[in-house]
Formats: C-alpha cells, sequence, structure tokens
C-alpha cells in the first residue's frame, strides 16, 4: 500500500476543529486529503484535468456537508463517499450534455499503481492494465489496495457488503494479473 | 495535476467560500437519535387514533392482540426503517444495496403478514355493492395523510444530513412513513378483505415509499445541474 498521510485520529481532531469553525483547520485538511482524494478521483474519471476540477468541487461539497461528519467516526470514507458523489454527479450531466458522444479512453494517466501487481510490469504496464479493469472491480480495488480503507469501510462507500468489497478487489487483482501475465509474455 | 494540490494550498474558489461560510456547525446526531422527532408523530397518531378516528367494527372479534398487535410491529418497523434512511443520508454510511432490497420486500411481507392475520381472525366488514372503490380510495387517502408528515420530516432529516444516494434514502423512508400509516389505518379500517387491503392499503404504503424514492431522485438531479453550473 503507498504511504497514506495523517492517521485517522488526527483526521478526526482536524475535523472536530474545522467544524468548530478554524478554517486553518480545513486547510490541513485539505493538505492531507487532497492527494488521495485526487488519486480517487483521477482513478474514476481516467481524465487528470477532470479530476482536478472534480477534486474542488468535492472539497466544496465537503464543506457544504461538514456537519454530516459525525467524531469519531473514520473521516476518509466520509470524504471519499462525497468525492464519489460528486463524480457521479458529474457524469450524470456530461452523459446528458453528451448523449451520444462516447470517450474511448483507455488510459488512467497519473493513476496510482496497486503494490500487489507493481512487480509484474513497468508503471506504464501496470497502469494501462488497470484501466482495463472494470469500473466496479477498479473502484474497490483502489479504494483498499491503493488508499488503503479496509474492506469494511469501502463496502460503506460504494454501498456493497464487505463481503462483496473483498470479491471485487481481488477479482480486480486477478484480471490485473491476467492482463500483465499475458503482456509479459507476450513481450518476452 | 495543479499546483494546488501538490503544496496544499486551497484554491481560489474554495478559498473565496470558505471566507463566505465558516461559521461553526454542529455535528448531527446519531441517526436513532434524530429519528426520535418521527418516532413522536408515530407514537403519538398511533394513541390518538382511537379517540380520533375510531376503532374497527370487529375489534372486539379481533381482541387486543390481532387489534394493537399489528400496529405496534408495523410502527416500530417502520420507525427501523426511518432510522436506517436516516443512516443511508450520512455519507460513508451507505447500507449495502441488497440490504435496501430485503428492507423493501420485508416492510411489504410484514403488511401481508398483517392483513392476512387479521383476515384469518376476522373477515370484518364488507362493503356494500359499488362502494368498495369510494371506500378503498379514502383508505389510501387516509393512508396518504397520515404518512406524508412523517415522510416530510423524514426527508428534511435526510437531506440535512448530505444524502450520497438520495433515492435509496427517499426510498426507505417513504417504507417506514407507509408501514407506519398502514399500521394506524388497520386500527379503524373494518374491512378485511384480501382484494381490499392488498390494493388500497398496501397501494398507500407503496405511494408512500414512492414519493420518497421520487423526492430522492429530484434531489440527486437539481444537484447534478447544480454542481454542472459554471
Amino acid at each position: 500500500m503507498d504511504d497514506v498521510p495523517g492517521d485517522e485520529s488526527a483526521l478526526t481532531e482536524l475535523m472536530e476543529r474545522y467544524q468548530g469553525g478554524d478554517t486553518r483547520a480545513f486547510e490541513e485538511l485539505y493538505a492531507i486529503l487532497a492527494p488521495q482524494l485526487g488519486r480517487y478521483l483521477r482513478s474514476l474519471a481516467r481524465d487528470a484535468a477532470l479530476a482536478d476540477d472534480l477534486l474542488q468541487e468535492t472539497f466544496l461539497q465537503l464543506h457544504r456537508a461538514r456537519q454530516s461528519y459525525t467524531p469519531p467516526r473514520p473521516v476518509r470514507p466520509w470524504a471519499y463517499a462525497i468525492a464519489r458523489h460528486v463524480f457521479l454527479m458529474s457524469r450524470r450531466s456530461r452523459t446528458r450534455r453528451a448523449r451520444h458522444e462516447t470517450t474511448a479512453v483507455v488510459d488512467l494517466p497519473d493513476a496510482p499503481v496497486p503494490p500487489e501487481v507493481a512487480s509484474l510490469g513497468d508503471r506504464d504496464q501496470v497502469r494501462r492494465a488497470l484501466a482495463q479493469v472494470s469500473d466496479d472491480h477498479r473502484e474497490a480495488l483502489v479504494l483498499h489496495h491503493i488508499l488503503g480503507l479496509s474492506f469494511r469501510e469501502v463496502g460503506r462507500v460504494l454501498g456493497i457488503t464487505e463481503g462483496a468489497a473483498k470479491v471485487r478487489a481481488h477479482r480486480g487483482i486477478v484480471t490485473m494479473r491476467r492482463i500483465l501475465g499475458h503482456e509479459g509474455a507476450s513481450g518476452s | 495535476m495543479s499546483s494546488n494540490q501538490d503544496t496544499g494550498r486551497l484554491p481560489r474558489r474554495l478559498r473565496e467560500e470558505l471566507e463566505r461560510d465558516h461559521a461553526p456547525v454542529r455535528p448531527l446526531r446519531p441517526p436513532w437519535q434524530r429519528a426520535t422527532v418521527v418516532a413522536v408523530w408515530f407514537v403519538g397518531i398511533l394513541l390518538a387514533a382511537p379517540t380520533l378516528l375510531g376503532l374497527r367494527p370487529d375489534a372486539e372479534t379481533l381482541g387486543m392482540a390481532w387489534l394493537w398487535g399489528p400496529p405496534l410491529v408495523q410502527v416500530l418497523f417502520g420507525l427501523v426503517l426511518v432510522t436506517l434512511a436516516l443512516r443511508e443520508a450520512v455519507p460513508g454510511q451507505s447500507l449495502p444495496s441488497p440490504w435496501i432490497g430485503a428492507l423493501a420486500i420485508l416492510a411489504v411481507g410484514t403488511q401481508l403478514a398483517s392483513a392476512l392475520g387479521t383476515y384469518l381472525v376476522s373477515h370484518g366488514v364488507t362493503p356494500p355493492p359499488g362502494a368498495s372503490f369510494l371506500d378503498g380510495s379514502a383508505c389510501a387517502r387516509s393512508e396518504a395523510l397520515l404518512g406524508l408528515p412523517a415522510l416530510v420530516v423524514t426527508l428534511w432529516l435526510a437531506v440535512r444530513a448530505y444524502p450520497v444516494r438520495p433515492v435509496h434514502a427517499g426510498l426507505l423512508g417513504g417504507l417506514g412513513a407507509g408501514l407506519f400509516a398502514d399500521g394506524v389505518q388497520h386500527l379503524q379500517c373494518g374491512v378485511s378483505g384480501l382484494h381490499h387491503v392488498l390494493v388500497w392499503h398496501l397501494g398507500g404504503m407503496l405511494i408512500c415509499a414512492l414519493i420518497g424514492a421520487a423526492t430522492g431522485w429530484v434531489l440527486e438531479r437539481v444537484r447534478a445541474a447544480r454542481m454542472a453550473r459554471p
């Protein structure tokens, strides 16, 4: 798993200060959460520029929904759930705008790489493989293997059971291994 | 990636929003505590119903257990559904979708079991020929009137929590309010015929659920449109 800065108790404390009206706490939260939420949004949006816009919108929504965080619950699942919602809302409005346009993006620019499969190929190969994993499986894989959420938390963010989260993440890893195995075999 | 994210500096739009509104907020109470507002309505109406609306004509035949048992079960389960709707409305606390499906089936099953059990104990009164539609629509209307205030309060509480799946939260809240309304209706409607109960009583409950889900759908659309604005 990549290094995830900011332990939960520190995040909880920052959230409490932020809810109390301390804007400095929000800036600290932003510094900790922005890179992680940015990674997550890039894996969802598959477009770095769009992910940056969504990140800003996510923090706007976090700010407007700040009363909905209940200490001492973990901050990350709350923040990821809002980020996912922002992405889904954005996808909905984009789909409506370009009803018949399809963007065949097959790459994940700057996407994080799961450590479980990082050794199976170079970074670009792994990213391409990650892009080929189905959306459902990739989301669970990214949230658990890269962003460090427990399967229980992944389930609560995605609205699925803990078991289903495990299955999705596992299938994502299996798919990546299969793709990278094939790529490796064809490359050699 | 933008430099804002690398350095942790706040983007201009975000900073402006923060400067506009950085008032302290009180964290939401747990869902079960927020649901007490709805619980007061549920219990109040349940206790006042016999006085305000009168008891069904076959109350004596049914006895205390079958007169009060189904409404109590339905009101309690309705309250559980409202509490779960309020929990669903908190980001990061989403219930698994299969659970929501199972809860919906269980809510309908509770209503059906109550209807069937009551029918087996007492067939109740039979509406005069030609009056079944009028009687039925009066029951559905009465259920809607009893359930809608609870649904409105539930949806208001849910929206305050920022539901990320408002359709799910609305559906659960609607089912809870509908199940409660059907329980109260059981106390005063003397028609136990399954056709009447399954069409008009179950129908009233499902209408509440549909209104809840539809409100969630509208909220989702409005929010998506707001976010799409430059």
